[in-house]
């Protein structure tokens, strides 16, 4: 599963989810996508099990980008703990997404066969999202 | 570059947080800046905006009309949209001069199947989508064609300096520069790599785990 190599501090405040995401909410490399609509801390487990979905589906064919990383420290304290003695361990790792943040991108492959591995991948995130095309930048034309 | 394209635009006092109220009534605040010129701020209704930018994209001049000056030819240079709904927020045009070459960004287009992709010998790598030319504004093309059918085993490629370009085009990405190439499909495996339960390594200046538990 996805985390950090080395980590300059092991834990970190939470913070918020505002507004919408200011980058990584196009289509860059592939061409097609699954762009998130709601806000999250995407686990690198959902993120994994999203992944293996798609990879599953498409076999051995095309390729598969996932634009987002976990690298925010997700902590919890021990079960049955008395409160205070500091902030608990570190349990997982979460990447923040904000709405309009593009989670997977897939090449490669037919339009209907992406649509399909993209669903698939999206039934395992807990989140609503949408299936989007490479546009160019500046006429909004879908490229695909 | 026969077609031109016509836009009527309003001068724009609002400026900063304030052009929220502007999308609000249908407008889209843009910026008209050139070397020549000092930036002004204009305002054009949405609908008219969205479908010149779809028709001339960012290769084709486009003529804006504001009342008590005089035309001005433009080139669309940057739009930024609603990361959610593709709104059309502000969109940057930069004034020019025909008689001063321009550098500008044009789309590559794809054209047919490469042979080794439809073989199953390989995948389509694409290394570039646009390419950066510098000609002047009666000389811009609007993409550049790229013939896929050239490329019949893994490893063949197709680099910059293959492309047919118009003389008048001058190419400002570098002719080495990949363009497309067919790779080896790599395995997309189901498992991960990385190690399950691995810990990350701490850098020297957090708290160590004894300071921590302290």
């Amino acid at each position: 599963m996805l985390m950090p190599k080395r980590v300059k501090y092991r834990k970190q405040q939470r913070g918020r989810m505002r507004g919408t995401s200011l980058r990584g909410s196009t289509v860059a490399f592939g061409e097609f996508g699954l762009q998130a609509l709601e806000p999250i801390w995407l686990t690198s487990r959902q993120i994994e099990a999203a992944r293996r979905t798609m990879v599953r589906y498409i076999k051995r064919r095309g390729k598969v980008w996932i634009r987002v990383f976990p690298d925010k420290p997700f902590t919890k304290r021990a079960a049955e703990t008395r409160m205070g003695t500091g902030k608990g361990p570190v349990e997982y790792w979460v990447a923040v997404v904000r709405p309009g943040r593009m989670l997977f991108e897939m090449g490669g492959i037919p339009e209907v066969e992406a649509k399909e591995a993209l669903r698939l991948a999206a039934n395992k995130l807990p989140i609503k999202t949408k299936f989007v095309k490479r546009i160019d930048p500046i006429s909004g034309q879908e490229l695909v | 570059m026969s077609d031109s394209y016509t836009l009527e635009a309003q001068a724009r006092t609002v400026i900063g947080k304030k052009v929220s109220q502007l999308r609000r009534s249908g407008l889209v605040p843009v910026v008209v800046y050139g070397s020549k010129s000092d930036p002004v701020n204009l305002q054009i209704p949405y609908r008219a905006l969205q479908v010149t930018l779809l028709k001339a994209g960012g290769t084709h001049l486009i003529n804006i009309n504001v009342e008590g000056s005089k035309p001005q030819s433009v080139l669309a240079r940057s739009v930024q949209r609603h990361p959610i709904k593709g709104e059309i927020l502000h969109v940057d045009f930069l004034a020019v001069d025909a008689s001063t070459k321009i550098a500008t960004v044009v789309p590559l287009h794809f054209v047919g199947e490469a042979p080794a992709e439809k073989a199953r010998l390989g995948v389509l790598l694409n290394g570039l989508q646009t390419l950066d030319v510098e000609a002047l504004p009666a000389d811009l093309i609007d993409s550049v064609d790229v013939d896929l059918s050239v490329l019949k085993a893994v490893g063949d490629s197709i680099h910059v300096r293959d492309l047919k370009i118009s003389d008048k085009v001058t190419v400002l990405t570098g002719a080495d520069e990949m363009v497309v190439r067919i790779i080896v499909q790599e395995e997309q495996t189901e498992t991960s790599d990385a190690p399950v339960s691995a810990e990350p390594e701490v850098l020297k200046k957090g708290k160590t785990d004894e300071e921590d538990a302290e």
